[in-house]
């Protein structure tokens, strides 16, 4: 599940803050319904990467993903 | 366009009109304009500065003439053009004259106006005004996780910036000179032109993300408000949660969406409500109605409830205007500041009882699973500790609740060593299986304090039970 986060962004799990942050504004470029009107899947693309996003900039958010990760046996 | 593409960082947009007061704060990188923050005052502007002039210019004649102008509708409308342009000059000049020949009459005959206005008496007029935009901008900071070092630039919008004393007073709280480069008349229409070319797909290498207002959510077990959506996430977005059944055999669930920053649902906004039903019998907890809230890029608020066993699904759209206004908006978030102690204790509240609860209902299940395998002292021990949290429950007292459901707690771990020997027993790899996550949620977790079964369950998915 956390694959999906950095997946959805395009970024490897060791993407740094800044690369987080620049892969989620050409994603919000590519996909915002603003600038794809009448394209309801680029909406849905846009949704997926906004929340992506949300996870992967919050440090608290990120460390959570990570220790649920660490956790599999 | 230049300009735009070239900027970068944290900006914070001033913006006194005529009637209302907007601060926002955005993150601008890479042609996005991100929407952090926002906050304001929504009966503050250019228009009550005039009136303290029209206050003080009516005091004077009254305390000169004896007169008061306030009663004469013509004398008022004229004063008021008076105050306005005064202002105006004041910005400018240090001092001007109001001059109003024949502003009245009585037996005595016509009656003229003429006061000195100087830019420090405009500046003691108004000073209370000035220094109540400075809160929320506070508040717009601290929603954004940000300090006002960390902002890289002000700009200032509204002809009422024009004035001296509020670059003074954005200066001295931002620490930084409000940015000259942008007409503060001008700055609105260039906006709204620019947003037009970006949706006309003229304008390609820029794009502005907004935000939702208020936050977004569902009222659950015991009468909280459970967001799904927090206020300034960017739209459009969507978020699910799993929920489930609070009674044994629930066949249905009602789904009330709220708009607010309350605790409790009901002193949130009720937008619309419809329900589940069919959901087939089952051990309360156990069945997973899937709670999605999609806001569309037209604003609509599409919530729906789906039965992940059945597929049943339910679902509403909410108009993006059927929600508050700016002014119930700005009461709502100071409401909810001035109420925020008390909503806290009133939620904890709910939230210790409810967790007693399911404590009971899961110890009582366990016990008739395990209780055998636990020796006599133990099962006493648990047993006693069972029905003082469950007396205690009747009592309603919130301190001793937490106390004996601590307690309780502590004595089942005996029932949960059991547990896991058993299991151990029988599975050779002993492999415990899922993480604390919940697969179904793809979202960033919210954490649930409605869970207190990760002792004595392998399964455990993140859960509030839903109210009827």
């Amino acid at each position: 599940m956390a694959d999906d986060f950095y997946n959805t962004l395009g970024l490897s799990k060791g993407a740094s803050d800044s690369e987080i942050k620049s892969a989620y504004r050409k994603m919000a470029m590519k996909y915002h319904p603003d600038r794809n009107q009448g394209k309801p899947d680029a909406e849905k693309k846009f949704k997926e990467v906004s929340n992506a996003y949300e996870v992967l900039k919050d440090p608290q958010k990120k460390t959570g993903l990570r220790s649920i990760w660490t956790c599999s046996f | 366009m230049a300009l735009i593409k070239k900027q970068s960082g944290t900006v914070v947009v001033y913006d006194l009109g005529g009637g209302t007061f907007d601060v926002s704060i955005l993150e601008v990188g890479d042609g996005v304009f991100e929407v952090k923050s926002t906050n304001g005052d929504t009966h503050l502007g250019g228009e009550d500065f005039d009136l303290r002039i029209i206050d003080f210019l009516a005091d004077e004649f009254k305390k000169d003439q004896g007169i008061d102008l306030k009663n004469d509708k013509l004398a008022l409308q004229r004063l008021k053009e008076a105050a306005e342009k005064a202002k105006i000059e004041l910005s400018s000049a240090t001092q001007t004259d109001v001059n109003l020949p024949f502003i009245t009459a009585d037996q005595t005959g016509p009656k003229h106006l003429n006061v000195k206005l100087t830019r420090a008496k405009l500046e003691e007029l108004v000073d209370d005004l000035l220094q109540s935009t400075i809160d929320p901008c506070k508040k717009a900071l601290k929603d954004a996780g940000l300090s006002a070092s960390d902002i890289d630039e002000v700009i200032l919008v509204g002809g009422m910036t024009r004035m001296p004393k509020v670059t003074e007073i954005v200066k001295g709280f931002f620490d930084k000179e409000p940015s000259k480069g942008v007409n503060p008349d001008e700055v609105v229409a260039m906006g709204a032109a620019i947003q037009a070319g970006v949706l006309q797909g003229d304008v390609k290498d820029v794009l502005l993300l907004d935000v939702t207002p208020l936050s977004l959510g569902i009222e659950t077990l015991g009468g909280v408000f459970t967001k799904l959506i927090e206020r300034n996430t960017t739209v459009p977005t969507k978020k699910s949660q799993v929920f489930s059944t609070a009674e044994d055999n629930q066949a249905a669930v009602t789904i009330r969406v709220f708009q607010g920053e309350r605790e409790m649902a009901t002193d949130n906004k009720l937008l619309g409500q419809f329900d589940l039903v069919g959901i087939p019998p089952a051990a309360r907890g156990t069945p997973q109605i899937e709670v999605t809230f999609d806001i569309d890029a037209n604003g609509i608020v599409n919530v729906s409830a789906k039965d992940k066993s059945t597929g049943k699904e339910q679902q509403i759209k909410i108009q993006a205007s059927g929600g508050l206004s700016d002014d119930e908006i700005e009461k709502m978030v100071k409401d909810a500041e001035v109420n925020a102690e008390e909503d806290k204790k009133k939620r904890e509240g709910v939230d210790t009882k409810n967790t007693a609860d399911a404590l009971v209902f899961q110890t009582e299940k366990n016990l008739k699973e395990y209780g055998e395998k636990i020796s006599e002292e133990d099962k006493s021990k648990i047993e006693t500790d069972l029905k003082e949290l469950k007396d205690s429950l009747e009592k309603d007292d919130l301190d001793i609740i937490k106390e004996k459901s601590e307690a309780l707690t502590q004595s089942s771990m005996k029932m949960g060593e059991a547990m896991y020997k058993d299991q151990q027993g029988q599975q050779p790899e002993g492999d415990p299986g899922d993480a604390s996550a919940n697969p179904d949620s793809k979202d960033g977790e919210k954490k649930d304090d409605d869970v207190i079964d990760a002792d004595f369950e392998e399964v455990d998915e993140d859960k509030s039970a839903d109210s009827k």
